[in-house]
């Protein structure tokens, strides 16, 4: 009896959450991939169609545009914050007089929402009144019009992609950071190694899991940015920041084009499984 | 050595003010009649409550900040218990028990963290919309319950606790449920105080999923209203009052992070190693 019930015991202590994860999470995950073989409306399942959705995306010219719209902003993003949050955590990693409020300052915007943030960055990037502009113009600069002109909007949606995350990627890197001896840059030192040789030739190097890391966490979420589009640009100019989530709630809540919007959710998730597949794989051989 | 201080110092706090800069800015126009954001400054010349006035009475759009407040506020109480009460065990089973099938299991949940939110909404949705949820804030409260970092957090706390404390209290008579309850619960509080902070910031800010199941004012959370009102047709004469409900929602979280700066970076760091 007893043994019987400590046997049970772990189920019994996994069990509600495991209840919980398969209707809330597993379920609408399994339902999405199912969804998506179905010409799916708003009163629910048309027809079967196999991959028609997935071969109809395949030569939809707006797929192929939203595909390459993110493709453009990970390339812009993950770069950027990388070189940042690396910068940062060099910066920050010992001590310094002030040091407690510099990491408040990079650390706060982790508690800002989305659309805070964006209303922020929307006022700064205001073309009249904002700051951006009033700064520029205050030093003799060409203003510009910045979140209508398409070749500036994607650059303003990673620069408030990166304002919000940083912060999140630098705490990675600091616990990196620490990991890495000191005897080791002492040693350098007594070699006469000065602070652009200690980066390169240690720090680099021994940071380079942790980057790993940082580098794949990124561009999850440069392929999952949709709040900062939807409130500062809603896809715009001219469809110039329309990344493939927001096309997704296009089809999906705006269309009610549901078995598409569900298979390029589908597409979307295979695109970053492959990728972080993919780095793993090159970043363990080097 | 002295050099390179001054230096870290000075491109620090460049970026640290860039870093503000943002903020900064919307505070400052919070506290500006609406007419000010009209002349050429980076500072208003003048200055008023009136945005946070109409904030509480009267924000525009058909939003009530107050209520959307309100709304969050709850959510955040009953996400927070849930996820707790949800997680503790199961963490504590997956970290620290032996059971046929848990890597698998455990396997399949980390899975679910590389999904893109936006895959699950869409049958979520549906699911609601079955349930007769729609547009209320049960709807918005179920699906954030299983919250995986939660697990991870917690799992690896229970991982490096040593061994002898759940042996001595067994040769003391101890049963399974009570080693659990009185042994590894309280040891376990920092890590629950943590996964708590972190818990209620994601609750307050979470944005795509209350933005798609809330559309009435008496639903809908403080990102999805702020957002209402970002969007309204009459957004440009209303911007300062705009940027002042921007500024009051996110001060719980504000007040959060003064307090507990310690529990959210110690949460995020990828070991979780809760010092």
């Amino acid at each position: 009896m007893s043994h019987l019930r400590a046997r049970l015991f772990p189920f019994l202590l996994v069990g509600p959450y495991l209840l919980v994860f398969a209707i809330f999470l597993g379920y609408p995950i399994v339902r999405a991939i199912y969804m998506s073989l179905f010409d799916w409306g708003i009163f629910g399942p048309n027809a079967f169609v196999g991959l028609g959705n997935y071969t109809a995306l395949m030569s939809d010219s707006r797929f192929w545009d939203s595909f390459f719209t993110t493709g453009r902003f990970a390339l812009i993003f993950v770069p950027l914050i990388m070189v940042v949050s690396t910068l940062l955590a060099v910066l920050l990693h010992r001590k310094l007089p002030g040091i407690a409020i510099f990491r408040t300052a990079f650390f706060f915007p982790l508690v800002v929402n989305v659309a805070v943030a964006s209303i922020a960055f929307k006022w700064l990037f205001e073309p009249q009144a904002g700051t951006i502009n009033q700064i520029l113009r205050l030093l003799h600069l060409p203003d510009q019009s910045w979140l209508t002109e398409p070749g500036w909007a994607l650059v303003a949606i990673a620069l408030i992609t990166l304002w919000i995350n940083v912060g999140f990627m630098v705490i990675i890197l600091l616990a990196g950071l620490e990991n890495i001896p000191d005897d080791l840059y002492e040693a350098a030192n007594l070699d006469g190694s000065n602070a652009i040789q200690d980066f390169f030739f240690i720090t680099l190097p021994l940071l380079k899991p942790i980057l790993l890391i940082v580098m794949i966490l990124s561009l999850v979420q440069a392929f999952q940015v949709f709040g900062e589009v939807l409130i500062m640009t809603g896809g715009g100019p001219f469809g110039s920041t329309e990344v493939l989530t927001m096309l997704l709630y296009e089809e999906g809540f705006r269309n009610f084009a549901i078995g598409k919007a569900a298979a390029i959710g589908v597409v979307i998730t295979i695109i970053i499984a492959a990728l972080s597949l993919v780095q793993f794989r090159v970043f363990r051989q080097r | 050595m002295k050099r390179n201080t001054t230096l870290r110092w000075v491109i620090l706090f460049i970026l640290a003010v860039l870093w503000v800069l943002p903020v900064a800015s919307l505070v400052l126009f919070s506290f500006a009649p609406p007419t000010e954001i009209l002349k050429d400054q980076v500072i208003p010349s003048n200055w008023t409550f009136d945005n946070y006035w109409k904030v509480l009475t009267d924000a525009g759009a058909g939003v009530s900040i107050p209520q959307a407040m309100l709304n969050s506020a709850l959510i955040m109480v009953a996400q927070v218990i849930g996820i707790v009460l949800l997680d503790i065990p199961a963490a504590y089973a997956f970290g620290r028990l032996k059971w046929p099938g848990r890597d698998f299991v455990f396997f399949l949940v980390l899975i679910t963290m590389m999904m893109p939110g936006i895959l699950e909404v869409l049958s979520l949705y549906d699911l609601m919309a079955n349930w007769g949820l729609v547009d209320t804030i049960y709807a918005v409260i179920l699906p954030g319950l299983p919250r995986v970092v939660g697990i991870f957090i917690l799992r690896q706390f229970f991982m490096q606790l040593p061994r002898e404390m759940d042996e001595a209290a067994r040769m003391d008579g101890a049963t399974d449920f009570q080693v659990f309850r009185l042994i590894m619960v309280p040891l376990a509080s920092p890590a629950i105080i943590t996964l708590s902070v972190l818990t209620a910031l994601y609750s307050w800010n979470n944005f795509l999923w209350p933005l798609i199941i809330t559309n009435s004012p008496a639903s809908m959370t403080v990102p999805v209203a702020v957002s209402y009102l970002s969007a309204s047709d009459a957004a440009i004469l209303n911007y300062t009052v705009i940027l002042a409900a921007a500024f009051f929602t996110s001060l719980p979280m504000i007040i959060l992070f003064l307090f507990g700066q310690r529990w959210i970076v110690n949460g995020m760091r990828p070991t979780s190693g809760i010092k």
